[in-house]
């Protein structure tokens, strides 16, 4: 218990349902006001008691539902509670949902921080008239109005001042506890949705795919057609004495090349620039369904791929299957790349497996002595990250003599929402 | 009295392989005796032609310049020189190759006077190419996850040691020899004794293994 109170986070905490407190004490300014005009309209108690009970819940869900809060309590959560979102950094409410849940934060933080607020103004109130008790004249004081302690003069008078030091480190342990239960259901109420988290991966992903693509586009077409645009004037320079007629082939060439790579690089900048719509250019991103088109692909590069799959796969959510296709394709690239050996003696295993536990991807396949990269390269790299945001995990390595790479993605947490 | 050097082009495209020739050819001591337009071609053109040294594109379309640069080295004694040809500089691919065998790489957008320069140097095989590129590549690539290893089990002399560090900061064996005040020949042998211990084709892959050893600090 006393950890708690040397800890940092307790008082950040505290910090945090004060701001709570503050905004109740706003808000009882105001309905006070309003409950007034209420009782002078004069109408039946029943309506009454219904127009005030609107009055007092109506000003926190209005505010509670400005598309603003929750951006405010994302950064305030996020710093006082020590939360963090993976909605990085927690944007303002697009969608009614997001408000709805925002308002329910909003009023568990008023409800918390009214309660918490309470209790530490009336202990550190009393707390301190009590602290300075042993100082005061023996006879009758008020802690406040109707209540009075006695002052005796002598030492146990003490058992004042320790009851509020106690008191006191009390209301810190309590508002911890409350804190950490924030800290808790931060995450679920006013943090995304699984849904909306998948919303955030596939666009994550779909703008990573398109960079990626870009990439390869500049380098094989711009880079290609300016290397051989740069080759051709040296080779020209050098020989237009001896061979005019080559240094004629090649200024032809060059300005060919130089032509199409700047179609090329109008078409890239396009892409580029039209980046409202990430991916919206491209095909639609395969998913397992497409798996047997891809192996079959595979195959006919004469590697024996062997596959094993269990479970329904059409079941998965549209990102997971995204990310497995991915991987696959990864895996098997890598394996042709790093086998050092004709693709006809290349055997891939692949399973599966989708169970209550999630989806399971292994692939093994035979690499060569000598280039058996236990780094892995860019793509192992790219399939971590992608793999983290879906909470899964990665192992890679040798095992026996095969290289295997395992992934395990999480599906209960994805399917629903 | 110049002595010839004679190339072979590789490359899909055939306005690099004309341009490379054109600025090959126009070098009275060197000359393209033959040209490839896939890895799969290579091994037959090398055979006939008997090159010093192989200009080799790294992507290609069937067979790439690291299977190919595999294929050569392995099926021919001896081996010409191999130098790897890039567009891009951070290419994963050349790292590959160097592993491979290949003593040195160009970018395409080398100036033809530097790339005249490479040819001679990797012919002459008396230093190594571009060692500033090799050791920020080895960095790069290198795979960081296992322990050095250092170089002990070779049992190179503490001669040969301080000659492959040499090496490995781009020396040259004239260069060596003045540092360690030897004679150029005694060098020669050094490099050829430690090249052999380490099983090494040239300077360049001595290199690798040095720094991938963790004999040669990378930083």
């Amino acid at each position: 218990m006393a950890n708690v109170l040397v800890r940092g986070s307790t008082y950040l905490r505290w910090v945090y349902l004060l701001l709570g407190a503050a905004l109740v004490l706003a808000f009882i300014l105001v309905d006070s006001a309003l409950v007034s005009l209420v009782q002078e309209l004069g109408l039946p108690v029943v309506l009454t008691g219904i127009l005030i009970a609107v009055v007092v819940v109506a000003p926190p869900v209005v505010l509670g539902g400005l598309p603003a809060v929750r951006e405010v309590e994302g950064i305030a959560v996020e710093s006082l509670l020590g939360v963090r979102f993976d909605e990085q950094p927690l944007g303002p409410a697009r969608t009614w949902a997001q408000r709805r849940r925002t308002t329910t934060w909003f009023c568990l933080h008023l409800v918390a921080g009214g309660f918490v607020g309470v209790i530490s103004t009336f202990v550190f109130g009393v707390g301190a008239v009590l602290l300075a008790a042993p100082f005061r004249s023996p006879g009758s004081h008020e802690v406040v109005p109707g209540i009075d302690y006695q002052v005796r003069g002598n030492w146990t008078d003490l058992w004042m001042p320790l009851a509020s030091i106690v008191a006191i480190a009390l209301v810190f342990v309590l508002s911890a506890a409350i804190g950490a239960l924030l800290a808790y259901t931060a995450p679920r109420v006013l943090g995304p949705t699984p849904a909306e988290r998948i919303e955030l991966l596939e666009r994550r992903t779909a703008t990573l795919a398109e960079r990626n693509r870009l990439a390869r586009e500049l380098h094989d077409s711009v880079g290609h057609a300016l290397s051989l645009v740069t080759i051709q004037a040296a080779a020209a320079r050098r020989v237009l004495a001896t061979d005019p007629a080559f240094a004629e082939t090649a200024l032809a060439a060059m300005e060919t090349s130089a032509r199409a790579a700047l179609a090329d690089l109008d078409h890239v900048l396009g892409l580029l620039r039209d980046d409202r719509r990430p991916g919206s250019q491209t095909a639609p991103q395969a998913t397992l369904g497409n798996l047997t088109r891809l192996v079959e692909a595979t195959r006919a590069g004469g590697i024996s791929v062997e596959v094993k799959r269990t479970g329904d796969l059409d079941e998965l959510p549209a990102a997971v299957s995204r990310e497995a296709y991915r991987i696959v394709q990864e895996g098997l690239t890598n394996a042709i790349r790093h086998a050092g050996r004709p693709a006809d003696e290349l055997t891939v295993d692949l399973s599966i497996n989708l169970d209550k536990t999630g989806l399971l991807l292994e692939l093994t396949n035979p690499v060569s002595g000598t280039s058996d990269h236990s780094g892995g390269g860019r793509g192992l790299a790219g399939i971590r990250e992608r793999v983290a945001v879906l909470r899964g995990t990665v192992e890679a390595g040798l095992v026996a003599d095969r290289w295997r790479l395992a992934v395990t993605l999480p599906v209960a947490v994805t399917t629903k929402g | 009295m110049t002595v010839q050097i004679s190339v072979v082009v590789v490359d899909d495209e055939p306005l690099i392989r004309s341009g490379l020739r054109a600025i090959i050819d126009a070098e009275p001591d060197l000359s393209v005796v033959g040209e490839a337009g896939d890895g799969a071609e290579v091994l037959p053109v090398v055979r006939r032609t008997r090159p010093d040294v192989v200009l080799m594109d790294v992507r290609m379309p069937a067979v790439d310049g690291i299977q190919a640069t595999r294929l050569l080295l392995d099926g021919l004694d001896p081996a010409p020189r191999v130098l790897v040809v890039t567009t891009f500089e951070n290419d994963d691919y050349v790292y590959d190759a160097l592993r491979a065998g290949a003593s040195g790489f160009l970018l395409k957008r080398t100036p033809p006077d530097d790339i005249i320069a490479a040819i001679r140097t990797v012919a002459g095989s008396e230093s190594l190419l571009f060692p500033e590129a090799i050791r920020s590549l080895a960095l790069a690539h290198a795979p960081t996850d296992q322990q050095p290893s250092g170089l002990e089990q070779y049992q190179l002399t503490d001669r040969e040691q301080e000659v492959l560090r040499l090496m490995a900061r781009g020396l040259s064996n004239a260069e060596i020899a003045a540092e360690l005040i030897l004679g150029v020949q005694t060098i020669k042998t050094h490099v050829a004794n430690l090249l052999a211990k380490l099983g090494a084709r040239d300077r360049t892959q001595a290199v690798i293994l040095a720094y991938e050893s963790g004999f040669v600090p990378l930083h």
